[in-house]
């Protein structure tokens, strides 16, 4: 054999093998870090800041579970009060805010943008195991989200164990092999991105002040909340407002078109199942629960290839709720009705405070025959008197 | 199991390439390989892997009564035996959801067949059977001894890098490779594995990414502007041909590390100058098996004119067919059976024009034949034809598709393609450009997909 062959050979091997231990390694050795005691100081230290001067301060975030998941985790450890009412769902549920509530300070706000049932559940649970069950649970299930073709993790490993760190460990839409569980989120581009990510922030030297910290786009920075950002922050009472939103007012992001509603979509049975599975365990943890899916805007709403899906959606989630004597509100199509306009919207699945605040009224005032009763006894007089937007009306 | 994934690239690779190696008989090394790859179709098919051991042992032994017989009629009867059996499997398992959903929407709300049954498709399943019908017919036509070793029969059906999508290796071409003895040279391992990460990166680097921002386009055509409508099917033209034209660099690495050589598949189809040398560039084990197997024995061009005309339109057709049991296919296959008549007609005053027109004249109309392959039922096709007819507005694309775009578009208009590069005589810096595309692919895997031509 000539020597070359056997020199390229062993040199690219070894160059890929290396590269890729030395990424796995430094992922491995990041992560533990940052589930371990010492990792993730800096952003309990923040959360604290921020939970202790409600409306004072927002705190910048990069949406997506890789870093939501484990936020959360931290942020059930430093809330100031007992949660009462706790609202759960995706990126849609993200404005419902304390301020519609008479007591503020009792209401959270879990939502976790992109991300599963299991670990909506999973703040249920971390709430529950500190502080006690919240009284109410207001859960959004949008029709999109109940449609998508992925797997749901099954909710077992602790929210901070390492394994969880920059993504969940399984591939998109495959089931991961068992005898590697971890390995193909290890190896993955967002694992890579996660470790590059913090790494450089290791070399950066930063200022320790708050205060001093620019708006730069940059993750779980805080800013002050009377300021328009070019950041999504989220709020003391963990709702998010997005750029340049500032004092509820959105600014919506400029999206002509649905694009997520469309094409022919499905619902997803396992996920049907799944909701059942944690409506049962919140019931058993005495906690009252209203599950509601939000109006969409209207151009989403009036997609006549979604309505098969919409109908179906409604079907099957009342199928289940109705099984478990819990309040269905199902809003996907009601959104002109109760006064919510385009305006109201950041996109086609995102609503603001001031249609969130009439999504609280319709769950207060009959949508909720069985729980409403609780929630209305605790939003304020101006969510029951909510009118119409002016563009709606 | 995928080629693109971890489980196969860290752990049944370097177990099956070091199994093989270390066997030190041919026998026992392709009783290893036949077991390696029944254990990497049980990953894609489970218990349909049972099917491809029927068909290899009804082909066998259809081979060995073929070698035996001498009387015409009995060999005819014994070779109809072989193509009923196929044919009939391939129709069954890929045709049998088509044939009665096509029965039933003559009535729309009356069904006529009223099964509940539905069929799923055994991967690589039309691979193998084309494969193993072309070995029953070569031994009746005498071109090839029928195997005498079953073990070598089975593992030319199974052999995993061609199995589940080609390419369609013929059986005189990789039968006396495996029945020969002696150990891999090394630099063909290396060649192997260099050319396979050339496949890997063209998979997951460009087909994938293409995909990741063409999809949302194409499969939202109502709301797209016509420029980003023909932005995405030219981005699907690359991807396919990355995709496919990658698994088959994966498929012939992973051969050359066992010693084997396989036909090639692809020899940069978006140079081809007419639709006849598209055909000799695009999937070549797929087209030369239509042209020996089905459009020759149908008289091919010896027959007239007419006669010519309909035997390429129902090769190309069937051709289409092949590729999946759906009216967009039939399309497909019919409209490169009209280019190719068209051109035949046209071949002289063709020939003369200089080549760049020619490029200018074939390249549109290849991205244009993609359309009804892409589009996955008659009414996303006519959904395409609405959006590229719509008035002309201000392409809203991503500007990271017309980037993989233009990159994939370069590398189709490199000169040198995968074939033609020596990879044994990489330059030391190309090892390592090689070693870190390599890296990147690996860790891009949790994004990747499953390969196109894995559906067919």
């Amino acid at each position: 054999m000539h020597p070359s062959h056997r020199q390229r050979l062993l040199a690219f091997l070894a160059f890929v093998c290396a590269c890729v231990v030395v990424v796995g390694w430094t992922n491995q050795r990041v992560k533990a870090r940052e589930s371990g005691s010492e990792g993730g100081k800096a952003l309990r230290e923040q959360l604290r800041v921020l939970v202790a001067q409600p409306g004072r301060w927002g705190l910048t975030m990069t949406p997506g579970p890789a870093q939501e998941r484990t936020l959360r985790a931290e942020w059930t450890r430093v809330l100031a009060a007992r949660v009462e009412v706790l609202v759960l769902g995706q990126s849609d549920a993200d404005h419902m805010s304390s301020t519609s509530f008479k007591d503020p300070s009792t209401f959270y706000n879990g939502f976790l943008s992109n991300s599963y049932l299991a670990y909506q559940y999973e703040v249920f649970d971390e709430i529950t195991r500190r502080r006690g069950a919240p009284k109410l649970v207001l859960w959004d299930v949008r029709s999109g989200y109940l449609a998508q073709v992925h797997e749901e993790p099954a909710w077992e490993v602790p929210a901070d164990d390492p394994v969880w760190y920059a993504g969940a460990p399984f591939y998109h839409g495959d089931a991961t092999p068992p005898w590697y569980r971890d390995i193909p989120s290890l190896l993955s581009l967002a694992q890579t991105e996660f470790t590059a990510r913090s790494l450089l922030a290791d070399l950066r030297a930063r200022d320790a002040t708050i205060e001093a910290r620019a708006d730069t786009g940059e993750p779980f920075v805080l800013l002050p909340a009377d300021r328009a950002s070019i950041s999504h922050r989220w709020l003391s009472d963990g709702s998010r407002v997005y750029p340049q939103e500032l004092a509820g007012r959105l600014v919506p992001r400029g999206q002509t078109a649905p694009q997520e509603a469309r094409g022919e979509r499905k619902l997803t049975e396992a996920s049907i199942a799944m909701l059942d599975v944690y409506l049962q365990k919140m019931l058993a943890a005495n906690a009252r629960v209203i599950v509601y899916a939000p109006p969409l805007r209207a151009d989403a709403a009036s997609e006549p290839t979604q309505q098969p899906l919409y109908a179906a959606f409604d079907r099957r989630v009342r199928e289940v709720t109705d099984r478990r004597g819990v309040d269905f509100c199902d809003l996907t199509v009601r959104g002109a009705k109760m006064g919510c306009a385009p305006g109201d919207f950041y996109d086609e699945l995102h609503l603001g405070r001031a249609c969130d605040a009439r999504v609280l009224r319709e769950l207060a005032s009959g949508c909720a025959p069985r729980a409403g009763a609780e929630l209305r006894a605790r939003v304020t007089d101006a969510v029951l008197a909510s009118e119409p937007s002016a563009s709606a009306r | 199991m995928k080629f693109n994934s971890l489980e196969f690239l860290f752990l049944f690779m370097p177990i099956v390439l070091i199994g093989f190696r270390v066997w030190p008989r041919r026998r026992q090394a392709l009783l290893f390989i036949t077991l390696a790859s029944y254990v990497f179709y049980a990953f894609a098919a489970k218990w349909l892997t049972l099917l491809m051991l029927v068909s290899t042992t009804v082909d066998y032994t259809v081979g060995i009564l073929l070698d035996r017989e001498d009387r015409p009629g009995r060999r005819k009867l014994i070779l109809l035996l072989s193509l009923v059996f196929n044919l009939g499997l391939l129709s069954f398992f890929k045709y049998f959801n088509f044939f009665v959903d096509g029965v039933n929407a003559l009535r729309p709300g009356h069904p006529v067949l009223t099964t509940t049954l539905r069929v799923a498709l055994p991967a690589g399943i039309s691979f193998y059977t084309f494969q193993s019908m072309g070995y029953s017919i070569d031994v009746y036509r005498r071109h090839l001894k029928a195997a005498r070793s079953y073990l070598e029969f089975a593992s030319f059906v199974s052999l995993f890098p061609q199995l589940i999508a080609g390419p369609i290796v013929r059986p005189s071409v990789l039968l006396p490779q495996l029945a020969r003895e002696g150990k891999v040279d090394d630099s063909r391992v290396t060649e192997g594995l260099f050319l396979f990460a050339c496949g890997l990166a063209k998979k997951v680097l460009i087909a994938d990414r293409i995909a990741f921002f063409a999809d949302p386009i194409l499969d939202s055509l109502s709301r797209q502007t016509p420029i980003d409508g023909w932005l995405a099917m030219v981005g699907f033209a690359l991807q396919i041909y990355f995709d496919f034209s990658g698994y088959t660099d994966m498929a012939r690495g992973l051969a050359r590390m066992l010693g084997l050589e396989f036909t090639i598949n692809f020899d940069s189809p978006y140079h081809a100058d007419s639709p006849s040398d598209f055909w000799k560039r695009w999937h070549v084990s797929l087209s030369s098996w239509l042209r020996d197997y089905l459009y020759i024995p149908l008289g091919g061009n010896r027959k007239g004119e007419r006669r010519t005309s309909f035997n390429l339109m129902a090769t190309m057709l069937l051709g289409g067919l092949w590729h999946g049991a759906g009216f967009n296919f039939i399309v497909w296959g019919g409209f490169h059976g009209l280019l190719l008549l068209v051109f035949h007609r046209i071949e002289r005053p063709w020939a003369r024009l200089p080549r760049a027109a020619k490029h200018l004249v074939m390249l549109p109309l290849l991205v244009l034949s993609w359309v009804p392959f892409r589009m996955h039922s008659m009414a996303d096709l006519a959904a395409f034809l609405r959006c590229v007819r719509g008035p002309i507005r201000a392409p809203a694309a991503p500007g990271a598709l017309w980037l993989y775009v233009a990159l994939g578009a370069v590398i189709v208009a490199l000169p040198k393609n995968s074939n033609a590069i020596r990879w044994h005589e990489l330059k030391w810096r190309h090892v390592f450009a090689l070693a870190a595309v390599t890296t990147l692919a690996i860790l891009h895997l949790n994004l990747s997909s499953k390969f196109l031509y894995f559906a067919f």
